[in-house]
């Protein structure tokens, strides 16, 4: 008797016999039911085919022979790892994505103060930034093959360029990172103004007061103040430019060794119909998609939670 | 419970009628036969698939569907359908390439009896054992095509007989107006000139199991390749020049020597009639083997073309058969010839009058095709074509051992079913 401990206030209401009342387990058990239609949905589109990826990159499966197939385990991973150009096409995918995520981030920022402080027709600019954005991917790409064309391009002759960018390695690759900056930069802007309008102006106002100049208060004070959101939009979007593929194939098709990751997983998949390969090129690209992931929540302090 | 109220049976109603409008048409009525391949600029085969569906009494009407713009996107939208099974697809206009890859993946229906001898009749060789793949018949030859050379007769009075007097004769010539035409791209025209000289020299690219048996031949031919392009006397743009930038220098005077598809002169000869300076080039267009290798050895080149194939898959094989064979006789055989500018696969046709009218060259071309060669016959060939335009673009860098050797072992790891 005199042992009682003090009944626990912040857990579920507890019967004598410990456990959750049969209300609480009856919500409990709806919840799920509620929950199951759209995680089966999820579970069959999203997690089959990875799945299914997963195994067929454990056998050789080659479409134009199909009564070879057998299981040999990680000699397609193997294949794909000793393969120069596998390792060429990482290093091109690793350059789009680092380069054009700093570019987007830099002029992102840059357009995003300027929305930010704009006194006149701010619809009118929030609207017009968002164009590039809202242009099909495939057909943003074709207008800047088009433009860059080494026979028919107006930008060859505008700027003089000789050799013409589209029949060098490092052109190729300066057009297609152009290509995305332009094409994604207005998502990075308006991801960056949510963030600034978060920030008090009273901090502005009191460290202008204190003297600090317009650069002292960009760095100490917005950008520690928008990091998790700046570090989500950032993840994103290296997300998404290390999977790149539409922009690449329709600009250069991997010509001048311009292959990404993505393409070469295509190529393999599509065009040597070699499932196998294919798909070890698909797991691999998943998990390196993984690694990047985790080194940005774990290290880079991005999170979706804190604001 | 509320009753279930007159819209829920309106939705039941409606759903009904979709699944039953989905149930297949009539079973009266002529069966569609879906034909999937480039429609002619001259509307030869559409008219071709009008009278044969007349002819038939009935039985078959034969529907055309054209291909993609190129010959990469167009393999890629047949093994896609291929490969799922697709039923509607009937009659399929296969490049000669795809052959062994179609054959080997079990995707087209074999040609026996009766209907192997109708495909095959007076069908010159080098077509006959394009559609032939392990001693059977996947298809049926349509149409075919060999590169010659073209040259300028008032600038060489006796065309080259090999690659190397070719060059020695061009470097005679004043520059520009003595170059040697040839496609350089990195694609398949490319992997044509490299086989064409590996033939002629006697060699072989890899066997039917996509091994390498690269030897002295491919080295002699890679280092033909490179000297064109280091000789001073190729177009600036070789690394980039398909066929009809090579034609249209032709055409311009910007060069001697071309090597290029019969196509060329009916393309000359039109193109004649508007410029005056075509008009003097196609005055003096002469015609020739294409050069060998060694002296004394007549050159083999490969053959293009396109065959028609009949799809496993498809739902009426048989009547689909009888269709292309009807749009590929001898009528319509001579029709393409004359108004496509497509070399005919059959023998007889050449002796025509009117064939010969058109193709003065017709005894060149076909006594080209009786030497002609496939590429190199395996089921992997997408693979093999891909590793030697890595392998040997652009042509100025070639370094013949070190290129061959590269080449073999990129063979060698593919044939492992890797990646290199």
């Amino acid at each position: 008797m005199a042992e009682v401990t003090a009944p626990a206030t912040a857990a579920p209401p507890a019967t004598q016999q410990g456990g959750l009342t049969d209300r609480a387990k009856a919500e409990r058990k709806l919840a799920y039911i509620l929950c199951a239609p759209a995680v089966l949905t999820m579970a069959l589109v999203a997690g089959f085919p990875i799945f299914y990826a997963l195994w067929l990159s454990l056998r050789r499966e080659d479409l134009r022979f199909p009564d070879a197939g057998e299981f040999v385990g990680l000699s397609n991973y193997a294949a794909v790892l000793t393969s120069e150009t596998w390792w060429s096409a990482f290093s091109n995918t690793m350059i789009i994505t680092v380069v054009s995520v700093i570019l987007e981030l830099v002029l992102g920022m840059l357009i995003a103060q300027a929305m930010y402080r704009a006194i006149f027709a701010r619809t009118a600019i929030r609207a017009s930034v968002l164009v590039p954005y809202g242009a099909v991917t495939v057909v943003a790409a074709f207008a800047w093959r088009l433009a860059f064309d080494p026979a028919t391009g107006f930008a060859v002759e505008l700027f003089n360029l000789d050799p013409p960018p589209l029949t060098t390695h490092w052109g190729s690759m300066a057009v297609i990172i152009m290509a995305e900056v332009w094409k994604t930069t207005p998502f990075i802007a308006l991801l960056l103004l949510g963030g600034l309008a978060l920030v008090p102006d009273d901090l502005y106002k009191a460290a202008k007061m204190d003297g600090a100049s317009a650069w002292q208060r960009f760095i100490k004070i917005t950008l520690p103040l928008i990091r998790p959101a700046l570090m989500v939009a950032v993840l994103f979007r290296t997300l998404d430019a290390f999977r790149i593929y539409d922009a690449a194939f329709i600009i250069t098709r991997g010509a001048n060794d311009t292959d990404t990751v993505s393409i070469l997983g295509y190529e393999q998949l599509v065009n040597r119909l070699n499932l196998g390969l294919g798909s070890a090129v698909s797991i691999l690209i998943f998990i390196t998609v993984m690694i990047m992931a985790f080194i940005f929540f774990r290290f880079l302090g991005a999170s979706p939670e804190r604001r | 419970m509320r009753r279930a109220g007159p819209g829920v049976a309106a939705i039941a109603a409606a759903a009904c009628a979709i699944v039953v409008a989905g149930c297949g048409g009539s079973d009266d009525g002529p069966v569609t036969l879906n034909y999937i391949g480039p429609l002619d600029p001259g509307g030869t085969n559409v008219a071709a698939a009008k009278e044969c569906s007349e002819q038939s009494g009935g039985r078959y009407e034969i529907a055309m569907f054209p291909v993609a713009n190129s010959a990469d996107a167009t393999r890629e939208l047949f093994v896609r359908r291929l490969a799922a099974g697709d039923k509607n697809m009937d009659i399929i206009n296969m490049d000669t390439i795809y052959t062994p890859e179609f054959a080997e993946a079990g995707w087209m229906r074999e040609l026996t009896g009766a209907q192997k001898e109708d495909a095959l009749e007076d069908v010159l060789p080098g077509p006959a054992e394009s559609v032939t793949w392990k001693d059977k018949v996947y298809g049926i030859p349509t149409n075919t095509n060999v590169q010659l050379l073209w040259y300028r007769k008032d600038l060489v009075p006796q065309p080259p007989e090999t690659w190397d007097e070719m060059i020695q004769m061009a470097k005679d010539l004043p520059p520009t107006e003595g170059n040697i035409l040839e496609q350089g791209n990195k694609y398949e025209g490319y992997v044509v000139w490299f086989n064409n000289l590996v033939a002629s020299a006697g060699g072989e690219i890899v066997n039917a199991e996509a091994e390498p048996v690269l030897d002295d031949a491919a080295v002699k031919a890679a280092a033909i390749i490179r000297d064109v392009a280091n000789s001073g006397r190729s177009d600036p743009s070789l690394s980039t020049a398909q066929e009809d930038q090579a034609r249209l220098a032709f055409e311009a005077g910007k060069g001697a020597f071309m090597l290029n598809w019969p196509y060329v002169y009916a393309a000359a000869r039109s193109d004649a009639e508007t410029s005056e300076v075509t008009k003097k080039v196609f005055e003096n267009m002469g015609y020739a083997r294409w050069p060998g290798v060694n002296k004394g050895e007549p050159s083999k080149v490969s053959i293009g073309g396109a065959n028609l194939g009949i799809p496993k898959s498809g739902k009426n094989p048989e009547l689909a058969t009888e269709a292309a064979l009807c749009m590929t006789s001898e009528k319509w055989q001579k029709q393409e010839a004359i108004k496509e500018g497509l070399p005919p696969v059959m023998n007889s046709v050449y002796d025509d009058a009117e064939v010969r009218k058109v193709y003065p060259f017709a005894d060149l071309l076909r006594e080209q095709l009786q030497d002609s060669v496939v590429r190199p016959p395996t089921p992997s060939y997408s693979d093999v074509t891909l590793a030697i335009q890595d392998s040997l673009h652009p042509p100025r860098s070639i370094n013949p051992e070190q290129s061959i050797n590269t080449l073999r072992d990129r063979l060698k790891i593919l044939a492992d079913g890797g990646m290199y």
